[in-house]
């Protein structure tokens, strides 16, 4: 594995994130929406009583973890289908990087802050 | 020998594409794949890349095979294909710069600044590539393709779409990639002109199969069957493309 490699792939997402807002505002806005219905609805259910006051801690992080999950597979797939779209995978398969590598920048710019991508595309 | 083609077919069902080819390009050499339409010469340039697997066949690359040692391989060739494009939301600049990136190549800036004014392309280096042509496009995938200085350039089609002035550009900044770093060149191209010019051999296919091979002159007269000078590929060309494999063989 060669890091400038990964360093690459990195570079090109955060450029893709200076140009395209969609990607910021989707690793933002689908984490926040799920953690407030999921509030929302673990707050009415605590209201009326029916919920026992450990579960609505339990909910509230399960909502979190689903979340996080969620998008983590999602930025994954629609990363890798930018190239698909954009036509880049030839460009990407007929160079010395490989698929660990790769994958590797994906897991990286995936699990980078939203604030550190947002502060990129703001540059 | 950089690149050793042996008996290479592929198959796709029933219908064979490429058939019992066999070809060498040596160090600083310009070889020309040749062939109408649906000749092959995209599909062979495709298993070359690793893209596609042979139904059976070999191809070496610096001695090597692709399979074992693509990472060493592929730090030392590169390509241009009108199949490939680039991000399009991305600038020219950082499209080069994540490339340069991957290839490792030093001082990236000064080294895609240097290739843009090579191409005639430098006023576009901050254009986002959604807003270039496709001429445009073709010059900066030649860029790419000249980024890490490759010992084997695959080019396919890649002076397709690009103005005489453009084309000028393009085959004297291929020469001096030859010059400089020996680069042996495989290229494919519908233009006869451009071949004879650069080309010191060719291969010349028609459904799959190696109808003629050698220089332009010799491709000419076994395709024309005639005593010719000097290389007439136009003519060989459609010639070749109205008659049955077998009797140009």
């Amino acid at each position: 594995m060669r890091f400038n490699r990964i360093a690459a792939v990195v570079e090109r997402h955060l450029y893709d994130a200076r140009h395209n807002l969609e990607r910021v505002t989707d690793t933002l806005y689908w984490p926040v929406m799920d953690i407030v219905v999921w509030g929302f609805l673990t707050v009415f259910l605590a209201q009326r009583g029916n919920l026992r006051p450990g579960l609505i801690s339990f909910l509230l992080g399960a909502a979190v973890l689903w979340g996080m999950f969620r998008a983590f597979q999602r930025d994954l797939a629609v990363s890798f289908l930018t190239e698909v779209w954009s036509h880049n995978v030839m460009g990407l398969l007929t160079t010395p990087l490989t698929i660990r590598e790769y994958l590797s920048g994906l897991l990286i710019i995936n699990r980078t802050p939203p604030k550190t991508i947002a502060e990129s595309a703001a540059s | 020998m950089v690149l050793e083609v042996d008996h290479l077919t592929k198959d796709f069902g029933s219908c064979r594409v490429v058939d019992d080819v066999s070809f060498g390009v040596s160090e600083g050499e310009i070889v020309a794949l040749l062939g109408p339409n649906g000749a092959g010469k995209s599909t062979t340039i495709h298993m070359l890349l690793g893209l596609i697997d042979p139904t059976s066949g070999t191809i070496r690359m610096f001695g090597k095979s692709l399979q074992h040692h693509r990472e060493e391989i592929f730090g030392k060739i590169n390509m241009s294909s009108p199949y490939a494009g680039f991000p399009s939301r991305l600038t020219v600049l950082e499209n080069l710069l994540v490339y340069a990136r991957l290839y490792g190549v030093q001082n990236r800036q000064a080294k895609i600044r240097a290739l843009l004014g090579l191409l005639g392309i430098d006023e576009l280096e901050k254009r986002p590539m959604l807003q270039l042509s496709f001429g445009e496009i073709a010059r900066v995938r030649l860029c790419k393709a000249f980024l890490n200085d490759p010992k084997l350039l695959l080019l396919d089609e890649a002076l397709g779409g690009l103005d005489p002035y453009a084309a000028t550009l393009a085959k004297e900044a291929l020469m001096q990639l030859q010059r400089q770093h020996g680069t042996a060149i495989l290229y494919t191209s519908h233009n006869m002109v451009d071949v004879e010019e650069l080309c010191s051999r060719v291969v010349f296919l028609r459904r799959g199969r190696v109808i003629a091979t050698g220089g332009p002159t010799e491709v000419t007269r076994a395709i024309l069957r005639e005593d010719r000078k000097r290389p007439a590929l136009s003519e060989a060309f459609i010639r070749a493309s109205r008659s049955e494999p077998h009797e140009v063989q």
